[in-house]
């Protein structure tokens, strides 16, 4: 899919939105797979967002200044027997632009795609 | 070896092989972070109840659904670090680079050394060093695999820092037992220092990053 430069792709604004309902509901931070399940169920959809399109959306997110990101503390994550989290947050900028593409989206949030960003 | 496991070793190895030759700590990043994706889906489904082959068949589709990105994702990456290497002022690629030049001169020994050794070139040779044939041979042999250290060293500077100080490290070290040269000793030093440095300067790949 060919995208004008700087512009959002569906999947990149699905996950800006869903990452500001989740900071709203009192969870600032997410990783991938669990922004993956968001999506899924925000789109009562029976996949999950693949690897590749999922992670490729996030970075492209933060080369933007949209979402940041940190390694968890790697104490938190051996006591509880797993791999490090990278966690995300949405900037402040990240906010605004959720603000703007969410009225083309409301109703039809954008369906988390499968196919190559 | 369930239907998740199976399903991992799989992502795992498409992960490492279009991440290869990638900036380290880039390749290591999204490493360390599709292993984590992989973790947190396998524990997902196990508190889902789900069949251990039916999520290792989401995870499989996970994986070859995000391949077309993941190859896009690797060209604009390659492309990013070639754009900045060729930024990159002259001043401080001299400062990362400078040891190679002692770091060369010293396998360009260790070559000449083997020549001589081997007696493959008449005068240079033949009882040069050593007259025992057998002796021979083996230093020449020995000094083979000092220069080849130390190529390899230099060829692996980006990709695997950490092993090629250590390659560079091991293919200068015998040039110091012949002290009385003075030069090549000398630049087996500049090499050897520069080595560390750029071992010590340079993020191992095998750090998770931070």
């Amino acid at each position: 899919m060919r995208r004008r430069k700087g512009a959002l792709i569906p999947i990149e604004a699905a996950i800006l939105e869903a990452a500001v309902d989740l900071q709203r509901r009192g969870e600032p931070e997410f990783h991938g797979f669990f922004i993956a399940k968001v999506l899924r169920d925000l789109d009562d959809a029976r996949r999950l967002t693949a690897h590749g399109t999922l992670y490729k959306a996030l970075a492209r997110l933060q080369k933007a200044g949209f979402v940041d990101s940190r390694w968890e503390d790697p104490d938190a994550a051996a006591a509880e027997g797993r791999p490090r989290r990278r966690l995300y947050r949405v900037t402040g900028l990240g906010e605004r632009v959720a603000a703007e593409v969410r009225p083309a989206s409301r109703g039809q949030l954008p369906k988390p795609r499968l196919e190559p960003a | 070896m369930s239907g998740i496991d199976l399903a991992s070793g799989f992502t795992r190895s498409w992960v490492r092989l279009y991440t290869r030759r990638l900036d380290p700590e880039l390749r290591e990043t999204r490493i360390a972070e599709i292993e984590s994706d992989l973790w947190e889906h396998g524990r997902d489904s196990e508190e889902a109840g789900a069949a251990p082959s039916d999520a290792g068949l989401q995870i499989v589709a996970r994986c070859l659904a995000g391949m077309p990105a993941d190859l896009a994702w690797r060209s604009d990456a390659a492309r990013r670090a070639r754009s900045s290497r060729r930024r990159e002022p002259m001043n401080e690629v001299i400062r990362r680079s400078w040891w190679l030049v002692p770091a060369a001169l010293v396998g360009l020994f260790d070559v000449m050394l083997f020549l001589a050794q081997s007696g493959r070139y008449g005068g240079l040779g033949g009882g040069f060093l050593e007259p025992r044939i057998g002796v021979r041979l083996a230093a020449s042999a020995a000094w083979l695999v000092f220069a080849v250290c130390i190529a390899a060293g230099i060829a692996l500077r980006n990709r695997r820092p950490q092993r090629a100080g250590w390659l560079v490290i091991v293919g200068s070290l015998p040039a110091l037992l012949l002290f009385w040269m003075v030069v090549p000793p000398l630049l087996a030093v500049a090499a050897i220092v520069g080595a560390v440095l750029h071992m010590t300067s340079t993020p191992s790949p095998a750090q998770t990053p931070a």
